[in-house]
């Protein structure tokens, strides 16, 4: 089975790969940095679930790219295209933000979790709302991916 | 007249939305939202907006009123549309056989132009061409985005100028942006035919020596036997009773070898005017890698800087901005005072401990070039019979490139493995105790910014990796003063605003090699007025003014009142004195200083100039100060080119 976590935090990146090798030992998880990195890797690597991060920059940033502009609302983007193009791959939300979008347009994460839910049923499995500082998000997360692989993956 | 045909065509797109005819009141909307923009407010764009997204019908992206009528919604409603905007955007090119926006040239007569034009300049760019997977590379983006400037200028010509303003701003962005990465690459440099030409030099009486020695075989063998003859007698005397120990003669010839090797090293490793050390001085240590550093820290508002007694001065951005008891300002003023003392001693731990020269056994310094006896018999293996000064010194220098590399590695090693992570811990420790302070105070705002932060302090970290590497290709395309004043300022992340100049009267290319070495001066002086204005934000002015003599940049900053003192004067007229001072080299790699012996250093030595014109002083009465260097034409100028 395939995870693919997409995340351009390299420190939250880690604990999440690190979280799945331990309690999710079946995955082979790979991994992408960007919006378009995250969209193009479930389009070619077919991952059975994807764990994503929100506020993303456009490309992978390399000494060659600075990744373009950081988009607030990536992830949400990302679900959008998976829905347009009839990609039913159960999606994890991973964010360490609970507010997205610039001052007088701010989103709540449980507004956008809300949102998410009534758009992309197929799809969106929740969100899970990661501390660098905390254990918790690992409880959450668990339980989050026990349900999806519940549902018949 | 007019009023009246608006409301004819307002109760049309109402009627047709009625009788769920959602296009044909797309197509009527945007026919007279584009004729006539006054009517924006007025327009139910929303409404029919809505109605269309509602359908849900991807076929309907082929149609281009429906893409400008998402465009228009979403600069209403914002985030409702933005997302059925830009699928919009990619659907209209698929659905009619198009892949990017540059392939709609040659067919425009395809599309309603207004309509097109609507398209092309407000759709197609950059922020919306990013979420298309027909782009690998935010660099295709935006060159994506000149090519349809270009078409604009065909299908608009009324607009022309608006469109040639953003080509042209592009273009700048993309030369700054693949010229700052050359000079990043170029940061680990050290003049290797200099420090060739030197030691050739200093070596030739020293090498005839070791030559002779050689030819003499007074060589290792010759030692060897001499040791064993010694020891021999000295058992032999032992046996009969006397005590008459004989010592061995140093082996001169291992002395001379390894006192030649040692000067090339000491050229190529300490030399202020060519050597590695002078270079990690003016290119990293000496402002850049600080200001990098703390970029995104100071982005966020997290990190301040010292006040004139040493201490961090408040943080006026979340201090005041928290809703909080004056107890808990307290207590977050202390937090992030203390983030700013951990972080910056970090920084300092990096620039004074990691990027040096290693001298002794202290630990301090991660380039470090000490010479064994197993390497100095690994070059004498090299050597050819009989030996040649030019082979020695060419084994010596590739000896020390290697030495170099492990260097580099340890440090790229150290930037990744322990600065960013201690980089890391220190905002997750300051994440913790911020929220600990939850109970008493929203602080959202600021967790938020800590947690953005802390992504871009570690891509900092990363890019910073990145810099250790040896100077791979040499730029050698022209380019104009004001490329490396853009370079400079976006390197150098000064907080503060710098008006930028140029002459218009005539633009000069310069040779592209001495690209690095012109950032250099201007980095050199930018870091001189943020350690020396004394303000936070002074105001800065930076021309460039070329002629056929040469390109002078002058630098005028503010500075704090009462900063022209006496002592301030004197000080100025020491380094002036010193510069003069053939001995001046010294200097450079001295840190915190004013960086004048730096940037004479670049002009007499990098640029050859015989006597540089470098001047720097208080303006008078005026609380600024003044800086301008002079680059004759000829070290500098590739060709003139009359604007």
């Amino acid at each position: 089975m395939k995870a693919l976590v997409v995340e351009d935090d390299e420190n939250k990146r880690r604990q999440i790969v690190e979280f799945l090798a331990t309690e999710f030992p079946q995955f082979n998880t790979i991994i992408a940095q960007s919006y378009q990195g995250g969209l193009k890797a479930i389009v070619s690597e077919k991952p059975d679930v994807v764990l994503l991060d929100m506020s993303m920059p456009s490309f992978d940033i390399s000494a060659d790219d600075d990744g373009g502009g950081k988009q607030a609302f990536a992830g949400r983007e990302i679900l959008r295209q998976l829905f347009r193009r009839g990609l039913f791959v159960p999606v994890v939300v991973v964010t360490q933000f609970d507010q997205f979008g610039d001052p007088g347009s701010v989103v709540t994460l449980g507004e956008l979790d809300g949102r998410l839910r009534i758009a992309y049923p197929q799809i969106y499995a929740g969100a899970v709302f990661y501390s660098a500082g905390s254990d918790s998000w690992k409880v959450d997360l668990e339980n989050r991916l026990l349900t999806v692989l519940k549902k018949g993956m | 007249m007019r009023y009246y045909s608006f409301e004819g065509v307002r109760l049309q797109i109402r009627s047709l939305l009625e009788l769920n005819k959602e296009l044909d009141a797309a197509k009527a909307l945007v026919r007279l939202l584009l004729s006539d923009q006054r009517f924006r407010p007025v327009l139910p764009t929303i409404a029919v907006a809505d109605a269309v997204a509602r359908r849900n019908d991807p076929a309907d992206n082929a149609v281009l009123c429906v893409v400008v009528l998402l465009d228009l919604a979403a600069k209403m409603a914002g985030d409702v549309f933005e997302g059925h905007r830009n699928i919009a955007y990619e659907d209209f090119l698929l659905l009619n056989g198009h892949r990017r926006p540059s392939d709609l040239e040659g067919h425009e007569s395809e599309y309603k132009h207004d309509e097109l034009v609507y398209y092309l300049r407000n759709v197609c760019i950059e922020r919306i061409m990013e979420t298309s997977v027909e782009f690998d590379t935010s660099l295709e983006v935006a060159e994506e985005r000149a090519a349809v400037c270009r078409l604009l200028v065909k299908l608009d010509p009324a607009n022309g100028e608006i469109y040639d303003a953003e080509h042209k701003e592009i273009l700048r962005k993309l030369i700054v942006r693949k010229r700052s990465r050359e000079v990043e690459q170029s940061k680990i440099y050290v003049d290797v035919e200099s420090v060739r030409a030197t030691a050739t030099e200093k070596l030739r009486e020293q090498f005839a020596r070791y030559a002779a020695l050689a030819a003499a075989k007074l060589d290792d063998v010759f030692f060897r036997h001499l040791r064993e003859a010694i020891d021999r007698l000295n058992a032999d005397l032992a046996a009969s009773g006397k005590n008459l120990a004989l010592s061995l003669p140093r082996n001169e010839i291992d002395d001379l070898f390894l006192a030649m090797i040692t000067l090339v090293r000491d050229e190529f490793v300490s030399s202020s005017e060519h050597g590695l050390d002078g270079y990690l001085s003016t290119r990293i240590r000496h402002g850049t890698l600080s200001g990098q550093l703390r970029a995104p820290l100071e982005d966020a508002k997290l990190i301040t800087t010292r006040d004139s007694s040493g201490n961090y001065k408040t943080n006026e951005r979340w201090i005041s901005a928290e809703d909080g008891s004056s107890e808990v300002q307290r207590q977050l003023g202390q937090l992030l005072s203390s983030f700013s003392k951990s972080y910056d001693a970090l920084v300092g731990e990096i620039k004074s401990d990691w990027v040096q020269i290693r001298r002794d056994a202290s630990g301090i310094g991660m380039f470090a070039f000490a010479i064994s006896r197993e390497q100095m018999g690994r070059i004498r293996r090299q050597m050819p019979v009989p030996p040649s000064l030019d082979v020695f010194v060419d084994v010596v220098l590739q000896f020390l490139h290697q030495e170099l590399e492990s260097s580099l590695a340890n440090m790229r090693a150290a930037i990744c493995d322990q600065g960013k992570v201690r980089a890391t811990q220190m905002l997750n420790e300051l994440e913790a105790n911020v929220t600990a302070l939850v109970a008493l105070a929203d602080t959202n705002a600021l967790i938020t910014a800590i947690r953005g932060a802390r992504t871009e302090v570690q891509r900092t970290f990363d890019r910073v990796e990145q810099w250790f590497n040896v100077s791979r290709s040499a730029a050698t395309e022209p380019f104009l003063p004001e490329d490396a004043i853009n370079i400079a300022t976006n390197m150098t992340h000064v907080p503060f605003d710098v008006q930028i100049d140029v002459s218009p009267e005539r633009q000069v290319l310069c040779r592209g090699e001495r690209l690095s070495l012109m950032v250099d001066i201007l980095i050199n002086l930018l870091e001189n007025v943020r350690k020396h204005a004394g303000l936070d934000s002074p105001g800065v002015n930076l021309s460039v003014k070329s002629d056929a003599e040469a390109i002078v940049f002058t630098i005028v900053n503010d500075v704090a009142p009462g900063a022209l003192t006496s002592e301030a004067a004197l000080r100025l007229t020491k380094i002036r004195d010193a510069l003069a001072d053939p001995r001046h080299a010294s200097n450079v790699a001295k840190e915190g200083g004013s960086g004048f012996h730096k940037i004479w250093k670049i002009l007499s030595h990098d640029f050859h100039i015989r006597a540089p014109q470098l001047y720097f002083g208080f303006v008078p009465a005026a609380d600024r100060f003044e800086v301008k260097v002079t680059l004759p034409s000829e070290s500098i100028i590739y060709e003139g080119v009359s604007s």
